[in-house]
């Protein structure tokens, strides 16, 4: 899997690195906990959505609101913000994959 | 356009915050939300937010992107780079403050640090740390019913029309 590069460009090597920072605890594992740097991922990932859709800011908190506490990746947050801005998507010719 | 969010943030003081929306996915970005709840023309399809937050969105709230920390009398309780699944300090320690009442507001110069006083004595501290003018990134936004207040990156205010809940 290509590592993320934190590009805006719609291409493959948006797909975020999975390991999401050291000390991610996985689904159903016990005693490890999320490090800043997995924070700032996850940061990083969701802004970058915003930006490549040009949301505005009501539209950011929008989208936030519908993926907070569900983990998605950055393909899952992409296909939530195509889901709840078709024509913005559209407008800038992205499709969900 | 400074006095606007002086006026903006003052409006926060006597409300209650109702709901929390913060955790996995999302990092240390969290949105707390005050006053009343309008009922969404569509509900949020999240089924991790409680159905209040799924039907309901907040009259005011604050979506914060930069570093905050919430502090109790005498101890932190929790911060921006706290854990955020569902069982992590971040939301138990945000969760706290669902009933608590705004009490005052400290706005800092220029950068727009933002301090809010609850009843109970925990403050929650806004750090307006993007001011990376290539990131770009946004500090916080204040949400009032009709109008987004945003502190940008490096201080930068901003108005914009609220959308449709």
């Amino acid at each position: 899997m290509p590592k993320y590069t934190g590009g805006v460009d719609g291409d493959e090597d948006d797909a975020p690195d999975s390991s999401g920072g050291k000390n991610r605890r996985k689904p159903g594992s016990l005693g490890q906990f999320k490090g800043t740097d997995a924070l700032r991922q996850e940061n990083k990932v969701v802004r970058d959505v915003s930006v490549k859709l040009g949301l505005t800011d009501d539209e950011a908190k929008k989208l936030h609101q519908t993926v907070s506490g569900q983990g998605l990746d950055y393909h899952g947050i992409l296909k939530a913000a195509i889901g709840l801005f078709p024509a913005k998507a559209k407008a800038k010719g992205i499709k969900d994959q | 356009m400074s006095t606007n969010l002086v006026r903006a943030v003052e409006e926060l003081v006597g409300l209650p915050m109702w709901a929390v929306v913060a955790g996995s996915g999302t990092g240390s970005v969290i949105n707390l939300l005050f006053g009343e709840a309008i009922r969404r023309s569509e509900p949020i399809n999240n089924p991790t937010l409680p159905a209040s937050v799924r039907d309901c969105d907040a009259s005011h709230s604050l979506f914060i992107e930069c570093v905050w920390r919430l502090d109790g009398e005498a101890e932190i309780i929790t911060g921006a780079w706290d854990d955020n699944q569902s069982d992590g300090p971040m939301l138990s320690g945000l969760t706290s403050l669902v009933g608590d009442r705004v009490k005052s507001v400290w706005l800092g110069h220029p950068g727009f640090d933002l301090d809010v006083l609850f009843e109970s004595g925990k403050t929650l501290r806004i750090f307006c740390d993007q001011i990376n003018i290539e990131d770009g990134n946004s500090n916080y936004s204040l949400f009032l019913p009709f109008v987004v207040h945003t502190v940008g990156c490096r201080g930068q205010l901003r108005e914009s029309e609220r959308g449709t809940i």
